[in-house]
């Protein structure tokens, strides 16, 4: 049985980039969230987003009309998760790309809509096809790094990385390859894909007077999910490569459960999330992870009305009594829905979470629903009693149902 | 024409980092080692910059020269045109 191992973690997010200051911000109750600051947004009525907005690309300036916003996000969260962790010397033909997006470039392809449709520029930017395609993400990374194995793009929605994260697993486990770069991307923050959000009605419309507390996971007063973006990145790795280099495992990757409702195309449903709940910790038992092991759960929690209560039904189910004892926190209270890269910058946290025996928790929780009677960790964090294992929820439109565990190492 | 050259040499110095030497008339663009992309990105900006289509006539844009002469022929044309 092959193990696998993370060596290193990068982040892109609306409260900060680099990982560390991603969870220093989790921690002290930052939010990212603020009011949008988009072409049009003055003809948005949803104007609060986890927008980036201090982001500066680190690549050539030549290269960048080849780099829509979401791969310039994968780039650089791929470099911190790359530059941790140390690999020197690598076999090139055993090292992948597994990386997710929801949309991939939005920008791009609405920035040559608003020439042709709009402006009545009879053209657009000739890199249009390269930089919106959604593997361009997977395909860059795989470029900067010469990894020359499979190079792959999962578009699972919310459970795109997630999704992406689990697939390199099972890659590495059986033993396809060595070494993958995973995790996931979105810049979807454009006047067209909000509208389109807008429009499906299950955006929050945010706060008028505190907009950085508009995503409210859980509670009594919770109005819909906030759009965000950015990247997170894992360096995975087998297990006893990394330890014959001697990196330094940052966790292990133990668990990885899958399921589709199959019932309806955006309403959640428990069975289906049960069902991804259980697959992962019945993965998990292999590594001899059992339930009462999961010291802490990072939830989908998107804080629209029927998915907090069914996520809620779902944990109780698949953990039974002990359920109430496990700390779930939703941090999409402060980096928003960041989308394709919702699973692998949650998965992160779940990990820092356990490496820092420290459980973020779920911002502007001042009104619990009584339809939500677990403990999500209100306000504070919360100190964690040497934790062996944690867990993170993906719960995708599309039915899809993605579930990570990490054991501590 | 010659305006047009020197504009279209300033702005290959600007995004290549090109040298005086580098952006001589006669040189041939594929001797300068220029990614394809960024090839047809610069060729982009060129339209952009002086508000001409040169895409029908790319299998004529073989040296720097042959570039400014187009782009000049081509503000003809358009000016004709109007």
């Amino acid at each position: 049985l092959r193990r696998v191992a993370v060596t290193g973690m990068g982040v892109v997010s609306p409260v900060g980039t680099g990982k560390s200051s991603f969870f220093d911000a989790l921690l002290s109750g930052k939010s990212g969230i603020s009011p949008v600051d988009i072409p049009h947004h003055e003809r948005l009525k949803v104007r609060v987003a986890g927008q980036i907005k201090d982001f500066v690309p680190d690549v050539e300036k030549k290269r960048l009309g080849q780099l829509d916003r979401f791969s310039q996000f994968a780039l650089a969260a791929a470099r911190e998760a790359w530059s941790e962790a140390g690999i020197s010397e690598f076999n090139a033909e055993s090292s992948g790309v597994y990386f997710g997006t929801s949309i991939g470039g939005a920008g791009t392809l609405e920035a040559g809509y608003a020439n042709l449709f709009q402006k009545n520029i009879n053209r657009v930017h000739p890199l249009s096809v390269v930089a919106a395609m959604p593997n361009a993400a997977a395909a860059n990374i795989a470029l900067d790094y010469g990894l020359t194995g499979p190079c792959l793009t999962y578009s699972v929605a919310c459970a795109s990385s997630s999704v992406a994260i689990g697939e390199a697993c099972r890659a590495i486990q059986c033993g396809a390859i060595t070494i993958a770069l995973a995790g996931g991307a979105e810049a979807l923050l454009t006047f067209g894909v909000m509208k389109s959000w807008e429009a499906l009605m299950a955006l929050a419309p945010g706060d008028a007077e505190h907009p950085e507390t508009s995503c409210r996971p859980f509670a009594h007063d919770r109005t819909g999910l906030v759009l965000g973006e950015g990247a997170g990145a894992l360096v995975l790795e087998d297990m006893e490569h990394a330890k014959k280099r001697g990196a330094r495992i940052v966790a292990e990757v133990a668990g990885y459960g899958l399921s589709n409702d199959a019932m309806h195309l955006s309403r959640p449903e428990a069975s289906g999330q049960i069902r991804a709940i259980c697959a992962a910790l019945a993965d998990a038992a292999k590594y001899g992870i059992s339930p009462v092991d999961v010291a802490y759960i990072n939830a989908h929690g998107t804080a629209t009305t029927a998915g907090d209560k069914t996520e809620t039904e779902a944990i109780k189910a698949a953990f039974g009594t002990a359920a109430a004892g496990i700390p779930v926190s939703s941090t999409k209270a402060l980096h928003a829905h960041m989308m394709g890269a919702a699973g692998a910058v949650e998965f992160i946290a779940a990990i820092m979470a356990m490496n820092q025996a420290t459980a973020p928790p779920t911002m502007h929780l001042w009104k619990p629903d009584p339809e939500c009677d677990l403990d999500y960790v209100p306000l504070v964090p919360r100190v964690l009693h040497q934790p062996r294992a944690v867990m993170s929820n993906s719960f995708a439109f599309g039915g899809t149902n993605a579930v990570l565990i990490a054991r501590h190492c | 024409m010659n305006s047009v050259l020197t504009e279209l040499q300033e702005m290959m110095r600007q995004t290549f980092s090109f040298s005086a030497e580098q952006v001589r008339p006669e040189n041939k663009l594929k001797n300068l080692d220029i990614d394809s992309l960024s090839i047809i990105e610069f060729i982009y900006d060129l339209e952009l910059k002086f508000d001409v289509s040169l895409a029908e006539r790319r299998d004529q844009l073989e040296t720097i020269g042959d570039i400014a002469r187009i782009i000049s022929l081509a503000m003809t044309e358009k000016d004709a045109s109007a």
